[in-house]
């Protein structure tokens, strides 16, 4: 009876480790490009090629992270996905990569910086906010465009040590530091309005050939009117009425 | 007699050591200072002395000189010595000059490295804590914000985490070419001349410095710094 219930028992367990065996992601030594970014590594063993990107901790408003398949970045957008963790890495953000490599992006590359960005943790502001500024120098769709009304429509980050948490109580030295802390807080909502205002004003030197994105910018600011952080929904507005008031 | 000349001259030379620019000095960090933070802080000093343009606009020429990276190198190395670490009172707070304990000493908080500002934000705050060191200014203390202060659409300048309002604070300042206008003045020109600047790096200046100029009460002040900036008034 005894050696019955040993051998059902090592059964059970040589059933659940080849199924964990077969079923786990292969393995680092699997990447092809060495990367901390997930979408450069080996895809999983048991959906070839698929990659889910499960917007999980982006915050509200964040338009939801499309599935995006490691297998259809070229090695030349791979490359730019590297480049880019690089920059983030060395926190220098004079890189001349950002000028040079990191433009003139395919969709499939705009499809994984926007990925990229819903999986950056939120108090990561200068990472968002150089993604926003990478896609918001390039909005040529209403997919680009919409990108960034998702990024106005976040809620506000409350702190820039932890997005989600009350804040420290305020000091009197609170008063002298915020300027750059609420700026730094607004990045990459300050950033996309910049990209919107200033993509708007190219696209009116042929409003005839550009009338829809010129619309769906519109619509991306009557939008953000009601974002949740006040100051960017006055920064919505202030772009309509500028709107509004061009001859 | 001869213990108040040597006293006299003692005097004089500290004064005239404070007061004179340039003087080429290593700047030194606290042992304290952990040595990813010492490194952060090197590199963001290293990329604004790394600075290039032909142009300068002329509230910068009167703060700083040209728009040119040794010109920043020397402006902040005459003023900062050394850095220490501290939380300058604040949770929030980046980094701070103490004019009482030491004014040629700036203290950086662990903020400086686990919040991720944009570079040039980084360096901005330096450069604004730099200008409170110069005691030759009365550390260019800053003015009382006004009662009622409100913003370019009319509402409450407030913090968006505390609500707390800017009104009555010593958070704001009257002339261009104090902490918050000197910063102002770096960040813009960063924006319109800097040369060899990337274009996030350029536009983060431009960002950065439209906020900070907010903190310009004197309506004078403000309107020369943004005919200075090539802004719409």
């Amino acid at each position: 009876m005894q050696r019955g219930k040993l051998i059902v028992l090592l059964a059970v367990l040589g059933i659940g480790l080849g199924v964990a065996y077969f079923r786990l992601p292969l393995s680092i030594s699997n990447q092809s490009v060495p990367s901390a970014d997930p979408l450069l590594k080996a895809p999983d063993g048991n959906q070839p090629g698929a990659l889910l990107m499960t917007p999980s901790g982006a915050p509200s408003g964040t338009p939801a992270a499309p599935v995006v398949s490691a297998s259809t970045l070229t090695p030349a957008d791979q490359q730019k996905m590297k480049a880019l963790d690089e920059i983030f890495t060395s926190k220098n953000d004079n890189d001349p990569r950002i000028d040079t490599e990191l433009k003139n992006f395919t969709p499939e590359m705009k499809a994984a910086l926007v990925s990229k960005y819903t999986r950056i943790p939120s108090e990561h502001r200068n990472e968002k906010g150089t993604v926003a500024f990478l896609i918001g120098r390039e909005i040529n769709s209403k997919a680009d465009v919409d990108f960034l009304k998702g990024i106005l429509m976040e809620k506000p980050c409350l702190s820039l040590g932890d997005c989600n948490q009350p804040p420290a109580p305020h000091t009197g030295a609170d008063d002298h530091y915020e300027a750059t802390n609420e700026t730094t807080a607004r990045y990459p909502q300050l950033v996309s309005i910049r990209a919107l205002n200033h993509r708007y004003e190219e696209l009116m030197q042929d409003p005839k050939a550009n009338a829809g994105l010129i619309q769906q910018i519109i619509e991306a600011f009557k939008e953000a009117q009601n974002s949740p952080d006040p100051k960017i929904a006055d920064e919505a507005k202030a772009s309509l009425k500028q709107i509004e008031n061009q001859p | 007699m001869k213990l108040l000349v040597t006293s006299l001259v003692l005097a004089l030379t500290i004064a005239s050591a404070q007061a004179m620019p340039n003087t080429k000095r290593t700047l030194t960090f606290d042992a304290n200072v952990e040595a990813p933070l010492k490194a952060q802080m090197l590199s963001d000093l290293a990329f604004l002395g790394s600075v290039k343009s032909t142009k300068t606009s002329p509230l910068h020429l009167k703060v700083f000189g040209q728009v040119d990276g040794a010109v920043y190198a020397d402006w902040f190395g005459s003023r900062i010595y050394s850095i220490g670490k501290n939380d300058c009172g604040s949770a929030n707070a980046v980094a701070c000059v103490i004019p009482y304990i030491s004014s040629n000493k700036m203290w950086v908080t662990k903020n400086y490295t686990q919040f991720d500002h944009p570079q040039v934000a980084r360096v901005s705050v330096t450069y604004h804590e730099a200008r409170h060191s110069e005691t030759q200014n009365g550390n260019w203390s800053h003015a009382t914000c006004p009662t009622p202060f409100k913003d370019a659409n009319g509402n409450d300048m407030k913090s968006i985490w505390t609500g707390a309002l800017l009104q009555g604070q010593p958070a704001c300042d009257v002339t261009a070419f104090g902490s918050y206008g000197s910063a102002t003045i770096l960040l813009k020109n960063i924006a319109m001349n800097c040369s060899n600047c990337n274009s996030k790096v350029k536009a983060d200046a431009d960002i950065f410095g439209n906020d900070q100029i907010n903190r310009i009460i004197d309506a004078n002040s403000k309107a020369a710094m943004k005919a200075d900036f090539g802004m719409r008034k």
